[in-house]
């Protein structure tokens, strides 16, 4: 059975898209036209959308990645995901810290990451 | 049916446009960037360039304006006070992430021309400083000089207007002019770019044409006026003979062949509620924006309620910057309110409300002219025409920009190669890692605030990056791609070109 479980998410600047590829190696990320903050017709250089295959051995990668850029208020953290009404789950990345990473994240923020993510995409834990 | 002298000029109208679009865009691109992450005014510059003029008047906290102004003399005040918006602004996480990503951008005219536009700019400010050293350091003087010696040339108005009856060759001529003036920016003197700096410090708000320093030869800027008067006086009398939409349509386009006066900053839909204390208040998403006084509501406050559209307009006039929140449903407007000085307000409020008059003819044209061109361009045989035209207008343009854009590669092979390389994701490919990217990114932000190296050296570690290790890596890159050009250091001082 396929376990692999699509992530949409919106709102990242191409040198995070980079950013996460380098740092969540187990991710497969396909840049998409999906809706959201698009290049738009008026001369902006704009924000990218991209699809995450996310399957349960990635998921602890992105949580780590987005504990780093200051995920640390687990409320703060719920804003981020979306559950679209056919099933997608959707990262809106414009509400991440844009400023200073912190190199060595939370382990509790984390395993709490790591737990809301496998909820929202129904990944087993179990790799 | 169209007779065939009617097709040919429509086919060469839409090829000349599309191909000065083609070419323009980038470079405006590349201008609008360069003045976010390049450009600064200091002390020894004898003029300011809009962009920073309304920085100052707009983004300078008042209280500390007041307080340099009191210390300093004027002009060393302003330079200071715009130094310290552009440092807040460039060493910001949110500009090194927007520059950096603007170099992951495809190197190609398909994607906006972003990259290649920035690059072209960056490309010929080196060319420029080694003319004239002073270009260096006075980047905001170098913005206004390359903006005019593109808009300003009357030489390329009389090649934009010609009557060359060939849609290619019309092409053509408008990428050899271009190419021909880029060329030409080799033979430029400090003196040309002297005198061009003395005029517009001498004729603030009016501009005399041609600009001094220009190099726009006297025989090209009579053939451009005359060909623009020509193309006007008819468009003006095509305006004024009926009420048809041909009439809107020339009056439209005689509009845009003006320099544009207002710009639009921000447009979203909007509610007036109503308030038990005073007059209704702007709401955005169910939150408070302003509330307009008395003298702001174009109609009874009463008949305002309800949803509308809000507009931020932006005004230049004469040498003066001025902004107003216009709230309108469709083409009535309710609320016009200016901000800044009170004594402005009813000659801003007059300006933004005529405007605001013509706008439902103009935008009902503009709209006539899309269909039009649209539904021209959708017969076959136009389609194959343009197609074929524009295939190989598009090779000349992606040419044009792989000269300038990567003049400064090693040599003939790096530019070729890195021009390849770079079409699909910019930078990534010669530099791998982000770390890499945000460092290229960042020196070119911190040198344009103070080529110190010590000064860049500190912006680095703010940032947790590290200044000697990205030297040596872009080192190492440009000894194995030949791209981007190295990093000059002479003494302290770091100077680079993306």
């Amino acid at each position: 059975m396929n376990t692999d479980k699509h992530l949409q998410i919106i709102g990242l600047t191409e040198i995070e898209l980079l950013e996460l590829e380098e740092e969540c190696v187990n991710l497969t990320i396909q840049r998409s036209s999906a809706e959201g903050p698009q290049q738009t017709q008026h001369g902006d250089l704009g924000l990218t959308a991209a699809v995450a295959i996310v399957t349960a051995a990635a998921v602890q990668g992105l949580a780590v990645w987005l504990a780093k850029r200051r995920v640390e208020d687990i409320k703060l953290s719920r804003v981020l995901f979306e559950k679209l009404p056919d099933g997608t789950v959707r990262m809106n990345a414009t509400q991440l810290e844009r400023g200073k990473l912190t190199e060595c994240p939370d382990p509790q923020v984390v395993s709490a990451l790591t737990a809301q993510l496998s909820d929202l995409l129904q990944l087993g834990t179990k790799s | 049916m169209v007779n065939d002298t009617l097709e040919n000029s429509i086919v060469r109208d839409l090829i000349t446009a599309d191909t000065a679009v083609a070419l323009l865009r980038p470079l405006a691109e590349g201008l609008a960037l360069f003045a976010e992450f390049d450009a600064i005014s200091r002390i020894r510059s004898k003029a300011i360039s809009p962009v920073l003029q309304s920085l100052f008047q707009f983004f300078v906290d008042p209280q500390r304006g007041a307080d340099l102004f009191q210390r300093l003399p004027g002009e060393v005040a302003i330079a200071a006070a715009i130094s310290e918006v552009l440092y807040d602004l460039r060493t910001n996480p949110a500009t090194l992430s927007r520059k950096a990503s603007l170099l992951l951008q495809p190197f190609s005219l398909h994607a906006g021309g972003y990259l290649p536009g920035y690059l072209a700019v960056k490309s010929l400010w080196r060319a420029a400083s080694r003319k004239h050293f002073l270009l260096a350091n006075e980047t905001d003087s170098f913005l206004m000089y390359l903006r005019s010696y593109i808009y300003d040339d009357w030489g390329f108005v009389a090649t934009l207007l010609s009557q060359e009856l060939d849609e290619i060759r019309s092409a053509e001529a408008i990428v050899n002019y271009l190419k021909h003036r880029i060329s030409q920016w080799e033979d430029l003197a400090e003196q040309d770019f002297s005198e061009y700096e003395n005029s517009v410090a001498a004729n603030r708000g009016s501009r005399p044409s041609p600009l001094p320093g220009l190099r726009v030869a006297d025989s090209a800027a009579k053939s451009g006026k005359e060909r623009l008067h020509r193309l006007t006086t008819e468009l003006v009398a095509s305006s004024k003979a009926d009420k048809s939409m041909t009439t809107a349509i020339a009056w439209w386009s005689a509009s845009i062949l003006q320099r544009r006066q207002f710009m639009n900053l921000a447009s979203v839909p909007v509610e007036l509620c109503e308030k038990a204390d005073g007059f209704p208040e702007v709401q955005w998403q169910r939150g408070s924006i302003f509330t307009p006084t008395r003298s702001d509501f174009m109609v009874d406050p009463k008949d305002s309620l309800g949803g509308a559209q809000l507009e931020v307009i932006f005004e230049m006039r004469e040498d003066r910057f001025e902004r107003a929140a216009v709230v309108h449903r469709d083409a009535k407007v309710l609320v016009c309110a200016p901000f800044g000085l009170k004594k402005h307000a009813d000659v801003t409020r007059e300006s933004i409300l005529r405007a605001f008059l013509r706008r439902p003819l103009v935008v009902e044209a503009e709209k006539a002219m899309h269909v039009l061109v649209d539904h021209i361009a959708g017969e076959n045989w136009f389609r194959i025409s343009i197609d074929h035209c524009k295939s190989q207008v598009d090779s000349l343009v992606d040419e044009f920009f792989k000269d300038i854009s990567l003049r400064f590669a090693r040599d003939y092979d790096a530019v070729d190669n890195c021009a390849a390389s770079m079409s699909q994701k910019g930078f990534q490919p010669i530099l791998n890692r982000s770390s890499l990217v945000k460092g290229l990114a960042l020196l070119g932000l911190a040198t344009s605030l103070n080529p110190d190296e010590s000064f860049v050296e500190k912006i680095f570690e703010k940032h947790a990056l590290s200044l000697s290790q990205t030297l040596n890596q872009l080192n190492i890159a440009y000894e194995s791609r030949g791209y981007p050009p190295r990093v000059l250091q002479v003494q302290n001082t770091l100077f680079t070109t993306v």
